[in-house]
């Protein structure tokens, strides 16, 4: 957290342009399936991403975030549908998510502790249960094709690529700006925010929009890049994995949540193929190691050890 | 625009009840601009139920608020806050994780998209002023208490608050911290010095006897809830239940230092 804050802008560019032409060529040198991999990994890294900026810098612990994943997903399917181009369903998928937030964000902002990871919990069994029941929207269980002619798997790399890259710089713009101190103040000690003028309900709802709208942009990837929307796409399991991914790699960080759930991504299906259908639990004893091991998630551990690499070297 | 002698704040009847407890009873308070109030009372009297009402923290059972002309009884604390209300906490109450500059630069921006030259310049203003220009990017949970308090007062001062309430700033703080927040609210209750931050009044709570006689302009004695008196010092100290108080907290504290020459 703290390393990631204090990060010179030169710093950060060298970094930047070094990871941007890592994953410009790996295309070149991976197979099919692990460019299909990557490419998800990615979508869920920004999925993972929407919600570090409500938990990690606003301090609200949602197992809501399916909901806009979803709603994104959905708006994707629907803009396609009525013949808008890519960029403008993306778009749109971002300001419905968001707006979807927003009317979230706005009814149970004022609910506090394990009241709100419960009423966020119900909240996305809510919307998957109207996704199943409501088929002639939804498609239910069995979901909808989303009418977009495969533009190739490299083609939606980059896309993918491209987008996450701008999730990534918005979100560090954000969380250095006076908004984003804002958040950290409010997750740091609400009393004290709201004593120096700040109103909690104004800044928690402006969060959940934009976490909101940058998970429906994540959704609509998922959707366009796989070609299929279903009910699934709300079901409470995908927050849960946006908080485990989060925490996992680092909450409160803008790269952390993108180690965690390529990470997850990535070993998840490395143990599927090694040990077959009982890997949900090999990753969740894992992850239970990984917590405990080290608390403040894999970017953390990478922060400690440049650190003590740099006294060493220093000393 | 409010000028020395005019009415800063003025409160009507004011009553907090908790479930039937009688928290804050029947206030009556008013403050001039430029005028320093002391309030004091036994624990539990309801000095901060007091200035927590003002400030909008919680809400006003039954009475009248009002600040500058304007009715603040129904607002909540963050329009309070903009209003020019600033409230200091009687515990510490910091951002822990985020360094000390950042605390007082999350009090003091007045924008919320760009970080305005402005708002950096009074940041380092205020540091210096409370003396913690050189702990600047030290986190705020690694500050002694002390330093914690000062911060608290940087903090609060950062919104450019017209009034300022502070609940006991100086209890539990170490003698030379005690020194600088005590400076600080004599030297912006100065009028000559006001102009520097804008602050028309201050009233604040106060357990030590030498502090409160010392520079309020009024003073307030709080019972049970009740505001007894409310004086120049001179005439609160000569009222008999002030000097019952005085004599008892007297007997305490010397009961106190006796323990402590044992030990």
């Amino acid at each position: 957290m703290q390393m990631e804050a204090s990060w010179n802008l030169g710093k950060l560019l060298t970094v930047f342009v070094v990871v941007l032409t890592v994953f410009g060529v790996l295309p070149l040198f991976l197979g099919r399936f692990q460019v299909v991999l990557v490419t998800e990994a990615l979508i869920l890294g920004v999925y993972a991403l929407s919600f570090d900026l409500i938990f990690g810098y606003a301090g609200m612990l949602s197992f809501g975030q399916s909901i806009f994943f979803g709603v994104g997903a959905y708006t994707i399917l629907y803009s396609f549908k009525g013949g808008l181009g890519l960029a403008v369903s993306l778009l749109l998928a971002v300001f419905v998510a968001g707006f979807f937030g927003l009317l979230v964000g706005g009814a149970i902002v004022r609910i506090k502790g394990a009241k709100f990871f419960l009423v966020t919990l119900v909240g996305s069994i809510l919307f998957y249960l109207l996704a199943l029941d409501n088929r002639w929207l939804t498609g239910g269980s069995d979901g909808m094709v989303v009418p977009t002619v495969f533009p190739g798997l490299a083609e939606n790399y980059y896309l993918v690529l491209g987008v996450s890259v701008t999730a990534i710089l918005f979100a560090l713009i954000l969380v250095r700006s006076p908004l984003g101190l804002v958040l950290k103040m409010i997750r740091d000690n609400e009393r004290r925010a709201g004593l120096l003028g700040y109103s909690l309900k104004k800044y928690k709802v402006i969060t959940f929009t934009i976490g909101g709208g940058i998970a429906g942009l994540a959704g609509g990837l998922y959707a366009y890049t796989s070609g299929f929307v279903s009910a699934g796409f709300f079901h409470w399991t995908r927050s849960a994995d946006a908080v485990v991914w989060t925490i996992l790699g680092g909450a409160g960080t803008v790269v952390g949540p993108f180690l965690g759930a390529a990470l997850l991504t990535v070993v998840s299906d490395i143990l599927s193929a090694v040990v077959g259908n009982i890997y949900p639990v090999v990753v969740g004893a894992l992850l239970v190691l990984a917590v405990v091991v080290f608390p403040r998630g894999v970017f953390g551990l990478l922060e400690g050890t440049i650190r003590n690499w740099k006294g060493d070297s220093g000393g | 625009m409010i000028r020395v002698g005019e009415t800063l704040l003025e409160v009507r009847g004011l009553s907090k009840r908790y479930d039937g407890f009688r928290a804050l009873e029947e206030v009556d308070l008013s403050l001039q601009a430029g005028h320093v109030k002391g309030i004091m009372g036994p624990n539990g009297a309801g000095k901060s139920t007091l200035l927590r009402l003002l400030a909008g923290e919680i809400e006003v059972t039954s009475g009248s608020v009002v600040f500058a002309g304007r009715a603040v009884t129904e607002l909540s604390v963050d329009r309070t806050s903009n209003l020019g209300i600033s409230y200091m906490p009687q515990r510490p109450s910091v951002f822990p994780a985020l360094t000390v500059e950042e605390n007082v630069r999350g009090a003091a921006q007045t924008s919320l998209i760009l970080n305005r030259t402005d708002d950096e310049s009074s940041v380092k203003t205020l540091l210096d002023l409370v003396g913690l220009g050189e702990r600047a990017g030290v986190r705020a949970v690694e500050l002694p208490f002390g330093e914690k308090r000062l911060l608290d007062l940087a903090m609060a001062l950062a919104t450019r608050p017209r009034l300022l309430l502070a609940d006991e700033p100086t209890a539990g703080v170490d003698r030379g911290s005690a020194e600088t927040i005590l400076g600080l609210l004599r030297d912006l209750s100065l009028p000559d010095s006001r102009g520097d931050f804008g602050l028309k009044g201050l009233i604040f709570t106060e357990h030590d006897r030498e502090i409160l006689f010392d520079f309020p302009d009024e003073i307030g004695f709080l019972h049970a809830g009740e505001l007894i008196v409310e004086d120049v010092p001179e005439q609160v100290k000569s009222h008999e239940l002030v000097r019952n108080y005085l004599a008892n907290q007297r007997v305490f504290e010397d009961f106190k230092g006796d323990v402590g020459k044992d030990a």
